[in-house]
């Protein structure tokens, strides 16, 4: 099935998404031929739709699918079997916000027919926040939650804790809490930090400070687990951080830093690659397009706009950076504003909606803190 | 000890325990139709060997750990020719060996991606 592009572009309906970002190649090493031409005819249907849905779970990146569609009528037709698109692998969907076209959003409407949670996840973030169509991605979102999909449960819990797409009044902070909880039972790293943040600051929940810090503990734990895992043979980066010590300047008082701080220096983790759209989508049309003073979360991985002013909380030592949500903030104060994050002089601290700050820490002695 | 007939005539004999990791084998042993051997139209010799030495290799609680299993696995995967592998599917899906199946059709998908 070696691919004659010259005369197989004609074929109906897939030749959709060869249009777009499709033409993208990945730079696979070539180590073994492709099967002969003659060899994959000889096999029955079935078994190369099965074939091509083990090909869907563990494709690297879209061309590695994609590359099958074009290849011949035969192959597209049974690649575009139920089956297999509902099986494709959250990086095989990884779309590009450059590369983003009408064939690429039919592409991935197919693939949520056929039913792939991660499409439907990956399609409804990108039609709630960059097309600005609220009510359909909400509820593309809510169907792969509905499936025990942990990223859409979060995406959920972060739009209900923020009333995002509503009024300030639409916040429900109970619903946010257990979206949160059904993610973090299937173990999504982010949605147990914010729990256990939520557990111990009693937002949301009634306050329960052991428990809160024994799933930030936990987020910590399945984090580096994921990391080790992932086989990262350099471990020079494998070193306990002390945590700085706190100041005076905690608003709500709770003694405790971010637990973040008492974890390993992992690297950061892998964004997914519905979040890397967001972030991309917004950096190519220039700063944030979602409008006038609607900022985006500091968190550089993960690209989440404000939809309406002052939606997002923000630190409250330096001012400077906001965020859609704890663990967000948690994540990247560890991997990048502790080391800009500096005091300001707080005069005016009320804008607007009169905003929750959330802690962050100060650069104090080096001091080690008991863990109490 | 169950005698398997290749297309092409070749012979082999094998242990029962062998033999019926092929659910096809199996339903055969069954319904008690294997006094003269097993006839395999579809099945030529060298495919036959093929598929016997992974059986041999994967008769239950043999062979190894798991790691080392996987390791033979892979090893055993990567040195046949594409043909072969292309006809070691049709003969593991005739006879129903589904470890096999697996294996072979996860090589292919490999391959193409």
């Amino acid at each position: 099935m070696l691919p004659v592009r010259t005369t197989k572009r004609v074929f109906s309906g897939a030749g959709d998404f060869t249009l777009g970002k499709k033409r993208r190649r990945c730079v696979s090493p070539a180590t073994e031929t492709k099967p002969g031409p003659d060899l994959l005819d000889s096999i029955p249907d079935d078994l190369v739709v099965s074939i091509l849905c083990r090909l869907a779970s563990t494709a690297r990146c879209p061309a590695d699918f994609i590359n099958v569609l074009m290849t011949c009528k035969r192959l597209s037709g049974l690649a575009t079997n139920t089956l297999v698109l509902s099986r494709l692998s959250q990086k095989a969907i990884a779309v590009k916000a450059q590369n983003w076209s009408d064939s690429a959003h039919r592409f991935l409407k197919r693939c949520v027919d056929a039913g792939s949670l991660e499409a439907c996840y990956t399609l409804g973030m990108i039609r709630f926040y960059c097309l600005q169509n609220r009510g359909n991605g909400a509820s593309l979102m809510a169907k792969a939650a509905i499936s025990s999909h942990a990223p859409a449960l979060y995406s959920l819990a972060v739009i209900q804790f923020n009333g995002s797409g509503g009024s300030k009044n639409d916040k429900d902070l109970r619903a946010g809490v257990a979206l949160c909880a059904r993610a973090a039972f299937l173990g999504h790293v982010d949605a147990l930090r914010e729990l256990g943040h939520c557990l111990q600051d009693g937002y949301g929940v009634p306050q329960n400070v052991t428990e809160g810090r024994r799933f930030l503990v936990q987020a910590n734990a399945r984090e580096l687990a994921a990391v080790l895992s992932s086989g990262i043979s350099s471990r020079s980066w494998l070193t306990l951080s002390q945590p700085q010590i706190t100041n005076s300047n905690q608003i709500h008082g709770h003694g405790c830093p971010l637990l973040s701080d008492f974890g390993c220096n992992v690297p950061a983790p892998e964004t997914h690659p519905a979040n890397r759209f967001l972030a991309d989508w917004f950096a190519v049309r220039g700063g944030d397009c979602p409008g006038d003073g609607l900022r985006l979360c500091s968190h550089a991985g993960c690209g989440r706009p404000e939809t309406r002013k002052h939606e997002f909380r923000r630190c409250s030592v330096c001012g400077v950076v906001n965020y859609c949500s704890r663990a967000c903030q948690a994540l990247d104060w560890k991997l990048r504003h502790k080391m800009d994050c500096s005091p300001v002089e707080q005069n005016d601290v009320g804008d607007g909606e009169g905003n929750v700050q959330i802690d962050g820490n100060v650069n104090g002695d080096n001091v080690l803190v008991p863990m109490s | 000890m169950i005698v398997l007939k290749s297309s092409d005539g070749e012979t082999f004999e094998i242990e029962e325990a062998v033999a019926l990791q092929s659910q096809t084998i199996a339903h055969m042993v069954e319904d008690d139709c294997v006094e003269n051997g097993i006839p395999l139209a579809n099945v030529t010799g060298e495919i036959l060997a093929k598929i016997i030495e992974y059986c041999k290799k994967h008769v239950e609680g043999g062979g190894g750990s798991e790691e080392e299993l996987k390791i033979w696995d892979k090893e055993f995967i990567e040195n046949i020719d594409q043909s072969t592998l292309f006809n070691l599917i049709l003969a593991a899906n005739y006879l129903n060996i589904k470890t096999l199946l697996d294996l072979t059709c996860q090589r292919v998908a490999d391959m193409i991606s």
